[in-house]
C-alpha cells in the first residue's frame, strides 16, 4: 500500500515537473503610459486652470486622440504588433494624482528579444478610418467619436472653456476636433529594449496640450479669435495635428 | 371551509383514539417533509419542477448597419429565457399591488416609454425622472438609467422591483408569488435548468428580463431604408433636415452639430453630459445631480446619459424630467446655447435656425421612426 502511495507520489511528481518544462515562452508584458501636461503642469480636467497666451487663460473638459497600429520595432526591420487602434482619453482624469498616474495601455505576450523602437500611427489608420460605429462590439475603442458627416472618426478632441480677457471667468467654450486620412501620421520612437519573459517593462509618453495649442510667440491657436474647429479650416486642423505630432514624446 | 366539511364528513365514523393516533402520523409526516429533516418518502416534494430542460440559441435578427450585439457569457441568449424575460416584463407579478408591470413605463407603441413627463408607479407614486426608451440598450455599455447607476442590464432589472416609487414590491416576495405560479416554475426549468421551485432566484429572473431586453434591437426606419438599404429617398424637406442634423458648417454657417451626441448608427454615445438645461449658480446647485449622485465627482452634477433618437417623435416629453412636450421646444432649448454654468458641455452652443430649418430637421428625425419596432409582435405582450 505504502509502496503504492509513493508510486503515486512520484508520478505525479514528474508529471508537475513535465507540465513546467513544457511550459511555452510567457511573453513580456509592455506598459505604455500617457501623461498629460499643460505647459509641464499635470493636465487635469474641468478644475485646474491654465496660463495661455496673451494673458488668456483655458480650463479643459476633455483632451483624447486615437493611436492605430502600434508596433514595436526589431532590429532586422521587422515589427511585432501590439495594438490596432487604442483611444487615450483624460477626460476621467480629474486629480493630480490621476495625472500623476497617467493612462496605461498594457500589453503582453510580447516576445523576448531586443527591440529598437516603437511606432505608432496618430489617428485612426486609413483603413479603420473607412470604418463605422457598425463594424464593433461594444465596447470598443472604435464605437464612439464617429463623424457621420465624413465617415471617419474624430482623431483628436480638445474641449474646454477660456478665459479670454483675464479676468478669472471662462465663458467661451472650445471645441477643437480633428480627423481626416490627410492628416493621419506615423511616428517612430527610437529606443533600445531587451524584454524579458514574464518581465514587465514601462514606456512613458508625454503629450504638453499648450504644445498642441501654441508654437509659441505669436503663432498660436487665439481663442480671441476661433473657439471652435471641426475639421473645417485647413489651417486649424492642420495646425493641431502637426503639434499634437511634435508634442508627443518618449521620455 | 369546504374542505374541513368534507373531511368531518368522511373520517366522522372514526373513534377518538383513532383519530388522535391518525392525526399524529400525518402531522409527523408534514413535519418529516419540511427542509433540513428526514425527507419524506411517501409523500410528494411539492419543490420538484417537472419537464424538458433543452434551450435553444436565440438568433439576433439584427440589420447590417447595426454593430453586432454584446452578449455576456454568462447569460446567452436562448428561445426559452427571451420568452421567460418577456413574460416577466409584462407581468404585473413584479409589482406589490400586481397592477403594474415593466411594460407600464414602457409601452410598446410609444417606442417603451409611456408618455408622461415623470413615470408613475403603484398606487399612482409620482417617480422622479421620465421613462427611458429600451430601444437598442443591448448596445449600451456605459451604464443604465438616466445616472448610469447600474453597470449591466441584469444589474438594472433589480431596481425598478424595490423601487417604491416605481414596483414597490420586493423581491422575496416576487420570488414566492413566482414559486407558487402555476406557469412561471416550468418556464424558468426551461430557461435555466433549475429542478426545484426554490431554485427560482432573482438573479434568473433579471438575467431573463436583460435576454429579452436584449433582443429589443431597432434599425428598420424609414431612414435606415434609404440610406442603408437603398429603398427609397427622402423628401427635399427630410434631406435639408439631414444635412442640418450632421453637417457642422454651411460654409460660415454653424449648424446645430446634432450628431456630436447622436451620431450614427445608434443616435446616441450613451455618454453622460451636461447639456445646459439648468440655470443654476454652481455645481451644488442642481435640483437633480443625475450622474453627479452617483459618481461622488461634482463636476457629473447635472450630467444625463445622452438618449437615443431612434423612435424620437414617439418618446415625447423630452429630458430626463420630460420638461419638453416637443420636439420644437428641444430645438429651442438647444438653440439658446445653454446657460454657461461651468461643467456644461462644451458642444452646446446657440445656433439660428429658421421656422422652415426647423420644421426641416424635425422631418428629418420623424425618419427615424422604426414601425416594425413598435408593432413586432415578438416585442409584445404574451399574455
Amino acid at each position: 500500500m505504502i509502496k503504492k502511495l509513493l508510486f503515486l507520489l512520484a508520478s505525479s511528481g514528474l508529471l508537475l515537473a513535465a507540465d513546467c518544462n513544457d511550459n511555452e515562452p510567457i511573453g513580456s508584458v509592455l506598459e505604455i503610459n500617457f501623461k498629460g501636461t499643460f505647459d509641464n503642469a499635470p493636465l487635469v480636467m474641468y478644475e485646474s486652470a491654465y496660463p495661455y497666451e496673451a494673458g488668456m487663460a483655458v480650463k479643459l473638459q476633455l483632451f483624447q486622440f486615437y493611436l492605430s497600429d502600434i508596433v514595436l520595432l526589431k532590429e532586422d526591420g521587422s515589427s511585432v504588433p501590439l495594438s490596432d487602434v487604442a483611444l487615450i482619453s483624460f477626460k476621467d482624469i480629474l486629480t493630480p494624482a490621476a495625472a500623476a498616474q497617467g493612462i496605461t495601455l498594457n500589453t503582453s505576450g510580447i516576445p523576448a528579444g531586443h527591440y529598437t523602437g516603437l511606432r505608432m500611427g496618430i489617428g485612426v489608420a486609413p483603413n479603420l478610418n473607412s470604418t463605422s460605429p457598425a463594424n464593433y462590439t461594444p465596447p470598443h475603442p472604435l464605437d464612439d467619436n464617429y463623424w457621420s458627416a465624413s465617415s471617419g472618426y474624430v482623431f483628436i478632441k480638445i474641449e474646454g472653456n477660456a478665459d479670454t480677457s483675464g479676468n478669472g471667468e471662462f465663458p467661451a467654450k472650445l471645441t477643437f476636433h480633428t480627423g481626416a486620412n490627410d492628416i493621419y501620421k506615423e511616428k517612430t520612437f527610437q529606443k533600445h529594449m531587451e524584454l524579458k519573459d514574464g518581465a514587465l517593462l514601462q514606456l512613458n509618453f508625454n503629450i504638453d496640450l499648450k504644445k498642441v495649442l501654441s508654437k509659441g510667440g505669436s503663432d498660436f491657436l487665439d481663442f480671441r479669435q476661433v473657439t471652435q474647429d471641426h475639421n473645417n479650416n485647413p489651417s486649424i486642423y492642420t495646425f493641431i495635428a502637426t503639434n499634437f505630432y511634435d508634442a508627443l514624446s518618449l521620455e | 371551509m369546504l374542505a374541513g366539511s368534507s373531511f368531518c364528513l368522511k373520517y366522522s365514523h372514526m373513534k377518538p383514539f383513532y383519530l388522535i393516533l391518525f392525526f399524529a402520523v400525518v402531522s409527523f409526516a408534514a413535519e418529516s417533509c419540511r427542509e433540513g429533516e428526514v425527507p419524506c418518502t411517501t409523500c410528494p416534494d411539492t419543490d420538484l419542477i417537472s419537464g424538458d430542460y433543452n434551450p435553444q440559441p436565440y438568433t439576433l435578427n439584427v440589420p447590417s448597419w447595426l454593430p453586432p450585439v454584446p452578449i455576456p457569457a454568462d447569460n446567452p441568449l436562448t428561445t426559452e429565457g427571451v420568452a421567460l424575460g418577456r413574460m416577466l416584463f409584462y407581468d404585473p407579478i413584479l409589482s406589490s399591488d400586481s397592477t403594474q408591470s415593466c411594460s407600464s413605463c414602457h409601452l410598446q407603441e410609444k417606442a417603451f416609454t409611456d408618455g408622461l413627463a415623470l413615470s408613475t408607479g403603484v398606487l399612482g407614486m409620482q417617480g422622479k425622472r421620465s421613462a427611458m426608451s429600451i430601444a437598442n440598450l443591448a448596445y449600451n455599455t456605459r451604464g443604465f438609467f438616466w445616472d448610469g447607476r447600474s453597470p449591466s442590464l441584469e444589474q438594472q432589472a433589480l431596481v425598478p422591483v424595490e423601487d417604491h416609487l416605481e414596483l414597490n414590491e420586493t423581491w422575496d416576495h416576487v420570488l414566492e408569488k413566482l414559486r407558487q405560479h402555476n406557469k412561471y416554475p416550468v418556464q424558468f426549468r426551461k430557461a435555466f435548468g433549475i429542478d426545484k421551485k426554490s431554485q427560482i432566484t432573482k438573479e434568473l429572473a433579471v438575467k431573463a428580463l436583460a435576454q429579452f431586453e436584449r433582443t429589443l434591437i431597432s434599425g428598420n426606419s424609414r431612414y435606415d431604408q434609404i440610406i442603408w438599404g437603398q429603398q427609397g429617398w427622402l423628401t427635399d424637406q427630410e434631406q435639408r433636415g439631414l444635412e442640418l442634423f450632421f453637417i457642422e458648417f454651411a460654409g460660415e454657417v454653424q449648424h446645430p452639430g446634432c450628431s456630436h451626441c447622436h451620431f450614427n448608427p445608434l443616435f446616441t454615445d450613451n455618454n453622460f453630459r451636461q447639456n445646459g438645461l439648468e440655470n443654476v449658480p454652481d455645481l451644488l446647485s442642481f435640483p437633480d445631480l443625475g450622474r453627479g449622485a452617483i459618481s461622488g465627482i461634482v463636476n457629473d452634477n447635472g450630467k444625463f446619459r445622452v438618449p437615443t433618437l431612434r423612435n424620437i417623435e414617439l418618446t415625447a416629453p423630452y429630458m430626463h424630467d420630460g420638461r419638453f412636450a416637443t420636439l420644437e421646444q428641444v430645438l429651442d432649448h438647444y438653440a439658446t446655447g445653454g446657460h454657461g454654468v461651468s461643467n456644461e458641455d462644451a458642444n452646446i452652443f446657440p445656433f439660428v435656425l429658421d421656422e422652415q430649418q426647423k420644421q426641416d430637421l424635425i422631418a428629418f428625425l420623424k425618419t427615424l421612426t422604426d414601425q416594425s419596432f413598435i408593432t413586432n409582435p415578438d416585442y409584445s405582450n404574451p399574455f
